[in-house]
């Protein structure tokens, strides 16, 4: 009896311990890999072809692939699973035979193109590997060799809007939306026909370089990258200008749409590859294509701006002047961007863009850089450019207090309620940058952030996701544009130092 | 500690072999810190040392509760105590105590670890009532100290702040102390089983401390809404009630429950946030005499609401929802 007691004693006791523990335990499912899937088309990749995705180290693709995959239609549709194990940023290089889009054959040689994402948990439903994504991808890859602590996002961002401006795609579709290169489809029939139009001829300028001898694929990419960064014009550092140029001339006289459509039919009958843009588009977009090789874009007028009043001269590298005397509460940057469209004409254009910034006390800890993303830029066509931060904005940013203490990059969002940007009937834009660090002392309820606030000597930087560049002596013309890979911004950097009274 | 510890416990073996030898000839109840009247405990001197833990395995049934974003992972503690009568019906009892815990969260910082030391030294005084029937009052004070924690990561929202290296972001520390009395009593039903019980009143002043040399730091902990900087007050209200049961020879079990009711003084309440002032206590205890004087034990506990009462020191406004969790531990010690 008295063990029949003590058996029920603990089988109580060890009931009542069951649903013990100080805390929850949540059931947290396992993720084992993230897929990402898409299509490739450097015309579009075939049966056979394979995808390979790499760690990048720094920009450093790492030896061995951390899972592969194939193409498995026509159409050039590829799925692979990024073990959760692995760490970004990823690339995702597809190597194969692919339909030429010049000839609307399959091509003879194998050719690569490649992305890059940041990481592979959050990422769109469809990731095109493209040549466009590939040159987009080279810049990133040199930009985090230049950096490896620079924000990889952002820097695939902006080196979008580069790589597109390079290739003559326009940055905003007739949406207003933002194009991004990883997202360009040739098959997608809600894209715009325009930029479908000009990703399509793109690639077939870049098959027909490559077919005339002048290395590969992924050798134009790098060389494309090479020039972005150098704010040169295209084919200056692999020596093509002549062969893009002629390139150009070539895909005019092709009808592009009819050979990829015939010729991905002919692979697979079953498939009805309907391409998403029209003869017309493509006319008018191997006419844009045609100036590649020239320089386009936007100058800082007059090659100088301003700070609370205080007038400095940028050289050819994008470095102003050391500015001083200006008031604590007056850092306000005037500047004139002028649209130079391709060379010395303006165009009337639009675009989409981002607009970093950086700001660090030359004499204590402090530091505030972010990117406000979407920056909108809106060329009127008689050369006047308007920034404008649409109410979408998002604000994402990161600094360093007095303490030291580091902030990792953290966002903010409604920005449409504050006027960081303006940009009056002259064209003279000004960057209100108390008022944005104002505005970031506000959303984070403390002014430590608000490096501005005390007098003193500050590092600064702004970086432009657009082709921003140097004008010649007349001022009517680029240059050069100002180099990418400044350290503490993305895009096309004017940075100095300012002290403050 | 653990040393310090030990030598505590030893010096106190030390100490009552005088007594202890009076009670080597018969059987001796668990006393430890409990309350204990029969009549071998209001004279044998015992000294006692346990070991209590919990982790996550003892969870068993995954409870859940999703308004937590923290886990306890790991919670161990040390005790030691003696149990010495001054005289017959008076006796100094208390204890020390060494614990750690040591729990996750989803956000920085995403390892958290806490040390406590606890003390408790009361005076007993009992005498006969009725036949078998033993009445008694307790008074003393009791301390808890939670020794100052630094933390180089934090995240509010989508801030996520890191201290610069060598520095922390802050600094997190907490006491409490107590004075108590309470009155007691003991029957002895049978020879193999008597019943006890008692009421116990506390008056507790506990604070937390949580520091920052950042600005930035200290405006997002007072989102977070940390714990007030000015000491507050508690009265704690503990009724308890218990059997002891010879279940063999040399096997002991013994059961008590415990119900705190807790009222607070000048605290300041979270927003959003309910405080906790109710605990049900259930202790389990299995004793094996091995010699007349040496019991070894095994006791778990379930406490309805994680820690509170128990040790004020754990609880503040901060991370009082964390206490809407019932909590268990393990025990195994030795009394001598």
């Amino acid at each position: 009896m008295k063990n029949k007691i003590l058996t029920l004693v603990f089988a109580v006791l060890m009931a009542g311990l069951s649903g013990c523990g100080g805390g929850s335990n949540p059931v947290v499912p396992t993720v084992t890999t993230n897929t990402v899937a898409g299509s490739a088309v450097k015309g579009p990749y075939q049966v056979g072809a394979v995808v390979k995705v790499y760690e990048l180290t720094n920009g450093v693709r790492g030896a061995t692939p951390v899972v592969e995959g194939t193409i498995t239609d026509a159409l050039g549709t590829y799925s692979v699973d990024i073990p959760s194990t692995a760490t970004g940023p990823f690339e995702i290089v597809v190597l194969g035979s692919y339909i030429d889009e010049t000839t609307g054959a399959l091509s003879t040689t194998d050719q690569e193109t490649s992305l890059v994402i940041a990481d592979a948990a959050n990422v769109p439903a469809k990731l095109s590997v493209n040549p466009i994504a590939s040159i987009q991808a080279a810049i990133v890859k040199e930009a985090l060799v230049a950096n490896n602590g620079a924000d990889v996002a952002a820097t695939i961002q902006s080196s979008g809007t580069l790589a597109l401006e390079a290739m003559g795609i326009p940055t905003v579709d007739v949406n207003g939306n933002a194009v991004d290169p990883v997202q360009l489809d040739l098959f997608d029939t809600t894209a715009d026909p325009a930029v479908v139009a000009a990703f399509l001829t793109a690639s077939a300028i870049v098959a027909d370089v490559v077919n005339n001898g002048n290395g590969t694929v992924a050798d134009f990419a790098t060389n494309a990258a090479t020039d972005v960064a150098a704010g040169n014009a295209l084919g200056t550092a692999g020596g093509t200008t002549a062969a893009i140029t002629t390139a150009a001339t070539n895909v005019a006289a092709i009808d592009l749409v009819a050979n990829v459509a015939a010729a991905v039919t002919a692979a697979d009958p079953t498939v009805t590859a309907t391409v998403a843009t029209t003869a017309a588009a493509v006319t008018t977009a191997t006419t844009t294509a045609a100036t590649l090789t020239t320089l386009k874009g936007f100058v800082l007028s007059g090659n100088s701006f301003s700070v609370g009043g205080v007038a400095a001269s940028v050289d050819a590298y994008g470095v102003a002047a050391a500015i001083t005397g200006v008031a604590k509460n007056a850092v306000s940057v005037a500047m004139t961007v002028k649209d130079l469209g391709t060379g010395t004409a303006p165009n009337a254009s639009s675009a989409s863009t981002s607009f970093d910034f950086y700001v660090k006390d030359t004499a204590t800890t402090r530091m505030i850089k972010g990117t406000i993303n979407p920056v909108k830029l809106v060329a009127d066509g008689t050369g006047i450019v308007t920034f404008t931060v649409p109410a979408a904005a998002t604000l994402a940013w990161s600094g360093v207090t007095a303490a030291g203490t580091s902030i990792a990059a953290a966002t903010a969002t409604n920005l449409a309620a504050n006027t960081i940007f303006n940009t009056d009937a002259a064209g003279v834009t000004t960057i209100d940058v108390n008022a944005l660090l104002t505005l970031l002392q506000n959303k984070v309820n403390n002014a430590d952030l608000n490096v501005l606030n005390i007098a003193g000597t500050f590092d600064y930087a702004l970086g432009f996701g657009v082709n921003l560049g140097w004008a010649n002596t007349t001022n009517d013309g680029i240059m050069n544009l100002f180099p990418t890979g400044n350290a503490n911004v993305t895009g096309r950097a004017i940075s100095g130092t300012i002290t403050t009274q | 500690m653990f040393k310090l510890l030990c030598l505590c416990i030893f010096v106190l073996l030390g100490l009552p072999m005088q007594a202890i030898s009076e009670c080597d000839g018969s059987m001796v109840a668990l006393e430890l810190d409990r309350t204990q009247l029969n009549q071998e405990a209001l004279r044998c001197t015992n000294t006692w040392l346990s070991y209590s833990f919990y982790n996550q395995g003892f969870n068993i049934v995954e409870a859940e509760n999703n308004s937590t974003t923290s886990q306890l992972t790991s919670w161990t503690a040390l005790r030691g105590g003696i149990n010495y009568p001054l005289a017959y019906g008076l006796k100094l009892r208390g204890y020390i105590e060494s614990g750690n815990q040591q729990g996750t969260r989803v956000i920085e910082p995403k390892y958290v670890t806490t040390d406590f030391l606890g003390t408790d030294l009361r005076l007993q005084w009992s005498t006969s009532w009725l036949k078998g029937q033993r009445i008694g009052i307790e008074a003393g004070y009791r301390t808890h100290k939670v020794p100052n924690t630094s933390y180089d990561k934090l995240q509010q929202g989508n801030i996520l702040a890191t201290a610069a290296p060598g520095k922390s972001l802050m600094d997190v520390s907490a006491k409490d102390s107590a004075w108590f009395v309470s009155g007691v009593f003991h029957s002895n039903i049978t020879d193999n089983f008597s019943v006890h019980g008692g009421v116990e009143i506390r008056d507790i002043e506990v604070q937390a401390t949580t520091t920052s040399q950042d600005s930035l730091i200290q405006s997002l902990l007072e989102i977070q809404q940390v714990p007030q900087a000015t000491p507050w007050q508690e009265k704690h209200l503990i009724m308890n009630l218990g059997f002891d049961w010879r279940v063999f020879d040399r096997v002991e079990l013994g059961v008590d429950y415990k119900q705190y009711n807790i009222q607070r003084m000048n605290y300041q309440i979270r927003d959003n946030f309910i405080d906790y002032n109710e605990s049900t206590q259930l202790d389990f205890y299995l004793g094996y005499q091995i010699q007349a004087s040496t019991i070894f034990f095994v006791h778990a506990r379930y406490i309805s609401n994680y820690l509170l009462g128990d040790t004020p020191a754990l609880y503040n406004r901060r991370n009082n929802h964390t206490f809407k969790n019932p909590f268990g531990f393990i025990t195994v010690g030795a009394q001598f």
